[in-house]
């Protein structure tokens, strides 16, 4: 049991794009660098799916493009693999069984979702119904507050959710056979 | 109404199980996918991020509680 601890990996948590941005953000930097770096002294890992990269190079400038690319890739990356492909798909599926419909949540957050079922990671998000109960379940909400231009207050509920594996599963055995 | 509430501090912990994909069954950990391996130290993390916050590096949050 102790050589399995030793060799167990440390926990990630797979960063939204959304959290991303707000992290490189002039204004909410301000908060939420101190946020993810208290995360790591917490002990977790920090990691992303392929998406992110996709979501956060749309449209950049070439030389924006290579100083992002340098930015992400001090991350670990998850590869978006056929299992994450398909256990996306099955994650769609099984929000249709709890009524919520396919286009409430966009592809990218379901490739995350998936991405962090597989890996036994949890997600940090801005936007929590992107990754809905009873599918996962919110540990750790914490309020962001920063100014924008115009010193306007501005508050962020950024929220660490963790997937139900034991109702995924019993969803996933209950998708229609035919 | 949107309750505002405080959950505990979140510790890590190793998550294992499994799931069913359609010709096989997934190991739940963090060697399930793909992965480039080790990340960056945490000093690093934070200076890049710090970094590019202040070169404003990335477009403005159009739609930020998207994405």
């Amino acid at each position: 049991m102790d050589n399995d601890k030793k060799t167990l990996p440390k926990q990630n948590i797979i960063l939204d794009s959304n959290i991303i941005q707000y992290s490189v953000d002039k204004n909410a930097s301000s908060v939420f660098v101190p946020y993810l770096s208290e995360l790591l002294q917490r002990g977790f890992g920090f990691a992303i799916s392929d998406i992110t990269i996709y979501e956060l190079l749309k449209g950049a400038s070439t030389k924006n493009e290579t100083e992002m690319l340098r930015i992400l890739n001090i991350f670990q990356r998850y590869y978006l693999t056929d299992n994450v492909l398909i256990a996306s798909a099955q994650l769609e599926t099984i929000y249709k069984i709890e009524g919520i419909e396919a286009k409430q949540v966009e592809g990218g957050d379901k490739f995350i979702g998936a991405t962090a079922i597989l890996t036994g990671s949890l997600v940090l998000t801005a936007n929590s119904r992107d990754f809905p109960s009873p599918y996962f379940q919110e540990l750790e909400r914490k309020a962001l507050v920063y100014l924008e231009k115009r010193n306007r207050s501005k508050c962020i509920l950024a929220s660490v959710l963790s997937p139900d594996i034991t109702m995924i599963n019993r969803r996933f055995s209950e998708r229609p056979k035919k | 109404m949107n309750k505002q509430r405080m959950v505990n501090q979140v510790k890590p912990e190793v998550i294992r199980g499994e799931v069913r994909l359609p010709n096989q069954s997934v190991r739940v950990g963090s060697n399930a996918v793909g992965n480039s391996g080790k990340q960056a130290p945490i000093n690093e993390i934070i200076r890049n991020l710090k970094k590019a916050a202040k070169e404003e590096l990335f477009p403005p949050i159009v739609n930020p509680q998207n994405g």
